[in-house]
């Protein structure tokens, strides 16, 4: 599993650069002016169930440092939203542990974005709406039926 | 800025000016020449001399090919069939301490045709011969294309009526497809075309050095590579962010007057009205709706998250929930200080100094055992909890919110398609609209405005592609040079290569920024400069508003009501327009040559030729001007202005016609 | 021909060493006589401006 450095950096995978980019210049879904943690979150949302190791070149694209208060819980949930067991939510309730978690669901997350983006084609308006609509799904699924 | 001055033309041959010199008064307070002749007698071959000599071009000769042959016609009569005959201009100018020589130089062999005789054109040479003064000894002489450079650096052919200019040919000097080329001359004589040069030339050297740098680390040449590419592209973009700059102000200038055109019209009136209402509608709705897209963006990317993360946000909520309920948060205990006490063996009890025997290991361990959180956990679980309740709470809210949002998505849109619909049908009215006026086509207006409105749509897009382009690629080019860095700190070895790109990467950008000062200095320093020139020559000073010269260098003037008025200039005020134009040019090029004028005061009607000619005489303080009048031209009251400043020479043709009296020989 | 006041102005305000502008000025100089088709001149004059003013140490200036 690739580690975390030490370090205050949290990586991407370098293949999803060019693509943001894109994004950025396109103003897609307000890339234009979203900073590098808020588009790393993002990710990781998308890519929460299915964590995959980054194997290939890393590129600096955020810091813990910009991690405020009111950001942690959702960043803590990722890992500890997981423990089951006393001893899961002791080893569990580390931010450091929890970022690496989520580098490994961003690197999915960012493919994921890439192709639903791809299938529309570039038309910014077409992928918002697309993406819009999935969110009723989202709720229905996870919030409607859970309560 | 010191004047550079035309010293002397010396003749060989040519024309009905035959072999003599004209010096002109150089060393004056006023640098000025009055020649006066009738017409027909020289002045316009002495225009014609000086063309030739820098460009081999007689510019005012209307049909070169029916011209009669350049040599004098006295001297071909006079030779013998078979001899080659010299044709020579010689031009002198003086620059500071530097004496330019001009010679163009063509050899004519004499033939027999019919009975006549005639000569056929041989070979021509050109030279620029360069003299310091402070070192006679050491002439430059440069031939043909290295002369041209020369030329082109002091009286660049592409505006040579800014130079030797004619007074009876205003028209061609606002022709809209001269604007151009006015705007390249005028950046290469005052060398802004140097620097451009200057800037390619060390880019060259710059990718040579780079490509040494790269040879062995081909991740170093890659990035290299990338960044050349990216400087192409900004450099592209930075071209048509200009060009679309001025195609937007052209429409949009178009625009006012085709809007103000009809909403002068009674009958349209309260539709034009309407529309005006209509478009500010849409603009500002336009706005709204970018409002609104922004804000659906912000939407989707927050739930997105939240609603993703939910079932985690949830779990870990319920597990804080449970471990509070169940008293375990916070721990009264530290558990990791009742671990360490353990595994370390502790002798005493850290709180009550106590002994700790066997007994009290046993009771350490229950008690670790019921703890179920460390401080830290609980302290961590403690910070988030209120967090992701708010989270989970505002994860609850979608549906709401997005019924909102979808509600002002369809109000805008309403608002937006009964606005469009509206001025659809207004555009319609007007654009079949039967004119009872004969001044003014409703129609035609509303299709010219159409095409203008749809000019102006794509300037604006291509400013903002052009606008991206830019960001993304400065960006790029950043990032590149942090690699570049970080790559070749690595290698002792091309130190001097980098150091050299260091020096030609600093030179670039101070270029760079000395060109772009320069330019965007001009255009204002000489719109300015005309604006102040035209109306110290003008009587008129209540008609007159202000003189605009946009990025393409195309003039218009206003009243001083702010309507255009170029297109109704007297042909007086044109001639004002026209040397105040001139001037500035000459002014904002940082080069002070001279100007001479075939027919100065030709065109301007009587009461205003007093005042132009004394502007023109403190004009020639600092600057050589060369008139050429006709004896009715020049008046007793001009005389009466020139006759202690200007050097006066009177040119008439000799009685047999066949050379030019009046010039030194 | 001699560079125009104008240039020499600008480049009299440039944030860089009084060897950089003569540097600046001779490139120039040579740019407008014509000897732009070959860059040995202006090789030697940048490889003279290094060995008379050596580069500090400490990175790339920005």
């Amino acid at each position: 599993m690739a580690k975390t450095e030490a370090g205050d950096i949290i990586y991407i995978n370098e293949k999803y650069r060019s693509f943001i980019d894109e994004l950025k210049t396109n103003d897609v879904l307000g890339f234009k002016l979203l900073d590098n943690k808020e588009s790393f979150i993002l990710a990781v949302a998308l890519g929460v169930n299915q964590p995959t190791e980054c194997k290939k070149k890393r590129f600096g694209w955020t810091r813990k440092s910009y991690i405020k208060s009111a950001d942690k819980a959702m960043w803590a949930s990722v890992l500890l939203g997981t423990a089951t067991t006393d001893e899961e939510i002791n080893q569990y309730a580390d931010l450091d542990k929890s970022i690496e978690l989520c580098e490994q669901c961003a690197e999915t997350g960012f493919e994921i974005l890439k192709q639903q983006y791809d299938k529309a084609e570039g038309d910014a308006e077409l992928f918002e709406r697309r993406m819009m609509k999935a969110l009723d799904l989202l709720y229905t699924q996870m919030v409607e039926n859970d309560i | 800025m010191s004047p550079i001055l035309i010293d002397r033309i010396e003749f060989e041959n040519y024309r009905q000016y035959g072999t003599g010199h004209i010096n002109f008064g150089v060393d004056g307070k006023h640098k000025l020449d009055v020649l006066i002749a009738q017409n027909g007698t020289g002045k316009t071959t002495l225009l014609n001399a000086i063309t030739w000599c820098l460009y081999q071009k007689e510019h005012q000769i209307a049909d070169t090919k029916s011209a009669l042959p350049l040599p004098n016609k006295a001297v071909v009569n006079k030779a013998k069939v078979g001899t080659v005959i010299t044709v020579s201009v010689k031009l002198r100018i003086l620059d500071g301490d530097l004496i330019i020589d001009f010679t163009r130089s063509q050899e004519f062999k004499v033939i027999k045709q019919g009975k006549q005789q005639t000569v056929i054109d041989g070979p021509a040479r050109f030279t620029a011969a360069i003299t310091d003064k402070n070192d006679f000894k050491n002439t430059v002489v440069k031939n043909e294309q290295d002369a041209d450079i020369v030329v082109k650096q002091y009286f660049d052919e592409a505006i040579f009526n800014f130079y030797f200019f004619d007074g009876e040919k205003l028209k061609e000097f606002f022709a809209d497809e001269r604007s151009q080329v006015v705007r390249n001359s005028v950046f290469n004589i005052s060398q802004v075309t140097l620097l451009e040069n200057a800037t390619n030339h060390l880019s060259s050297m710059r990718y040579a050095h780079s490509r040494k740098l790269g040879k062995n680390a081909p991740d170093i040449q890659k990035l290299y590579d990338e960044q050349e590419e990216e400087r192409a592209l900004l450099k592209q973009a930075r071209q048509s962010l200009s060009d679309g700059k001025i195609a937007q102000k052209r429409a949009e200038e178009e625009l006012e007057i085709i809007n103000k055109a009809l909403s002068g019209y009674e009958p349209i009136r309260h539709y034009q009205n309407e529309r005006a209402e209509l478009e500010a509608t849409v603009r500002m709705l336009k706005e709204e709706l970018a409002q609104f897209r922004s804000d659906r963006a912000d939407f989707i990317r927050r739930y997105t998250i939240l609603l993703n993360l939910y079932p985690r946000l949830q779990h870990t909520l319920a597990l804080i929930d449970q471990k509070e309920s169940s008293g375990e948060l916070p721990p009264a205990i530290d558990k990791d200080q009742v671990k360490k006490l353990i595994d370390n063996h502790a002798k005493t009890c850290p709180l009550c100094d106590g002994a700790l025997d066997a007994a009290a290991f046993v009771h350490l361990q229950e008690l670790l055992d019921k703890l179920s959180v460390s401080s830290h956990t609980s302290n961590y679980l403690k910070e988030i909890k209120s967090t992701l309740e708010r989270e989970i709470e505002e994860a609850k809210q979608y549906k709401q919110k997005k019924e909102k949002l979808t509600q002002r998505e369809r109000d805008l849109t309403a608002r937006e398609e009964k606005a469009k619909g509206r001025l659809k049908e207004i555009n319609s009215i007007l654009s079949n609209f039967d004119s009872e006026s004969k001044q003014i086509d409703v129609s035609k207006l509303e299709n010219k405005r159409t095409t203008w409105q749809n000019k102006l749509k794509s300037a604006m897009k291509t400013i903002g592609a052009a606008e991206s382009t830019i960001t993304t690629a400065k960006k790029r080019i950043e990032d590149l040079d942090a690699e570049i860095e970080t790559f070749t700190k690595k290698i002792d070895a091309y130190n001097e290569t980098k150091q050299i790109i260091s020096v030609l990467e600093s030179m670039i950008e101070g270029f760079d920024t000395i060109k772009e000062n320069i330019m965007s200095g001009m255009r204002s320093e000489i719109e300015s400069t005309t604006w102040a020139i035209f109306d110290s020559m003008i009587w008129k000073k209540n008609t007159f508003g202000s003189i605009d010269i946009n990025d393409a260098y195309e003039i218009t003037v206003y009243s001083k009501d702010g309507t255009r008025m170029t297109g109704s200039l007297s042909a007086t005020e044109q001639m004002a327009l026209a040397y105040a134009y001139t001037l500035a040019i000459h002014r904002a090029s940082g080069k002070n040559c001279p100007l001479v004028i075939d027919s100065p005061l030709g065109r301007v009607s009587d009461d205003n030729r007093e005042n132009m000619a004394k502007v023109l005489k403190e004009i020639s303080k600092d600057k050589q001007i060369i008139m050429l009048f006709t004896p009715d031209e020049y008046s007793s009251a001009v005389k009466h202005i020139y006759k202690d400043v200007a050097t006066v020479r009177e040119l008439k043709l000799s009685s047999d016609e066949s050379v030019v009296e009046g010039v030194d020989r | 021909m001699p560079i125009s006041e104008k240039i020499m102005n600008e480049l009299s305000k440039l944030p860089v060493s009084e060897a950089e502008k003569k540097l600046m000025t001779d490139i120039l100089s040579h740019e407008d006589i014509g000897t732009a088709h070959y860059s040995a001149p202006y090789e030697q004059l940048i490889k003279n401006y290094l060995s008379d003013n050596p580069p500090k140490k400490g990175g790339k200036k920005k």
